[in-house]
């Protein structure tokens, strides 16, 4: 259980205290209305090719059947961290070159990466226990480089976000900004739904190779990184 | 002390350009005129092995290793897969047969993938050229032939792109990333 605990000196709330004692800020939520993933689902749910269009930052279409999506001009960036109040989404007759096209999942893992610093995707808890099914295209997509490790990680065996993070020594905001973005590319399987703390969690695991800085790997990874 | 990584494909892949692409010292290239059906692909081919090299530290040198393409040559894939610890397999886009080429270098380096401390990555090259498959059927084909590995989209004449797929094959070295089971 998640505890709001009161500082008895001062009476002051000091935030949450998970059994494991660390203390840990509320995750902030975004929801899929307030990046391109409301538009997005606007158009799935119609099931017919559209046209997204934001003012001042481009336009994309999509066809939702045939799982791709144009860009058309604009920057991807912008695009993706647009509300769905402020598109216009407008159907159109004809897509295309499907030779042209690109995945989907990878609009969608625009959007779901644009999401305020530290903030998580609507229905993401830091605590969820969740599986890699497939690594995202990383050459064509926003990320920090940390992210790889992870994907390795949940590719192997389910984990949770929180445990990965401190067990990989990655920064807090960069693993929610992953879990966002591959829940809504479709990267990731929740392998069991944690919306608080479900128990204490092993803190030696996540505590063990602290000083790995000099190691073989962290030496190569590091080396590849400075390319 | 020196370690291996080898990079493997089809003539024409991109095996040589990637190399070079990431390699601190200029690749020694063992090239030769094409004579064959190569030579309407490209006037050069490699003919043995191409080597290139990633200066860690002072202590650390990593070889970058480039197979010859050509069936031929295939006995010195194995020759060059000794020591190694990671192989990156470039997959022609625009080769008739990319899924077949495919399962044939899973299935060639299969030791290398399956020994303890060895890793793979696909990289997916000339997808500028030809779209078809996605990347979503290389995953599945992987998936059918026992494997989990990181498939993406590679331009090999682009160091980022290159640097990503080694970066991911660094990462699935990693023992962290192999996380024990708790008792």
């Amino acid at each position: 259980m998640m505890h709001d605990h009161e500082d008895n000196r001062t009476g002051r709330r000091t935030g949450l205290t998970g059994q494991t004692g660390e203390r840990m800020a509320a995750p902030v939520y975004f929801t899929h209305d307030e990046c391109l993933l409301g538009a997005i689902d606007a158009v799935r749910d119609a099931s017919e090719p559209a046209g997204i269009e934001v003012a001042d930052a481009g336009r994309v279409v999509i066809d939702p059947a045939a799982g791709l999506f144009w860009p058309e001009n604009g920057s991807l960036d912008r695009l993706a961290a647009t509300p769905e109040d402020r598109t216009r989404i407008e159907p159109v007759p004809r897509t295309p070159d499907a030779g042209e096209g690109r995945p989907l999942e990878e609009l969608c893992w625009y959007a779901g990466y644009s999401g305020p610093d530290g903030a998580l995707l609507e229905r993401c808890h830091p605590y969820d226990v969740v599986r890699l099914v497939s690594w995202p295209n990383f050459p064509r997509l926003p990320h920090a480089e940390q992210m790889l490790t992870l994907c390795s990680l949940l590719a192997r065996r389910p984990t949770s976000i929180s445990f990965a993070y401190r067990m990989l020594r990655m920064s807090r905001a960069d693993a929610f900004r992953f879990y966002s973005a591959a829940r809504a590319g479709g990267h990731v399987e929740v392998v069991s739904s944690q919306p608080t703390q479900p128990g204490v969690e092993s803190a030696d695991e996540a505590r063990e190779d602290r000083d790995d800085a000099g190691s073989f790997w962290a030496r190569l990874f590091n080396r590849i990184s400075g390319l | 002390m020196l370690h291996k990584i080898l990079f493997a494909g089809p003539v024409g892949a991109g095996k040589t350009t990637a190399i070079a692409s990431v390699s601190d010292s200029e690749v020694v290239q063992t090239d030769a005129r094409a004579s064959d059906e190569v030579s309407r692909r490209k006037q050069q081919t490699t003919v043995a092995m191409d080597y290139g090299t990633l200066r860690v530290d002072t202590e650390l040198n990593i070889q970058l290793v480039g197979t010859p393409g050509q069936d031929r040559f295939d006995f010195m894939w194995e020759i060059l897969a000794k020591g190694a610890i990671g192989v990156v397999i470039l997959i022609d886009n625009a080769r008739p047969d990319p899924m077949d080429d495919l399962e044939s270098y899973l299935a060639t380096f299969r030791n290398l993938l399956d020994q303890e401390g060895g890793a793979g990555v696909v990289g997916v090259t000339r997808m500028d050229i030809s779209r078809s498959p996605a990347l979503s059927i290389y995953r599945e084909r992987i998936h059918r032939c026992g494997y989990a590995l990181p498939v993406f989209e590679v331009d090999a004449r682009s160091r980022k792109d290159v640097k990503t797929a080694l970066l991911a094959l660094t990462s699935e070295l990693n023992p962290k990333a192999h996380r024990r089971r708790t008792a």
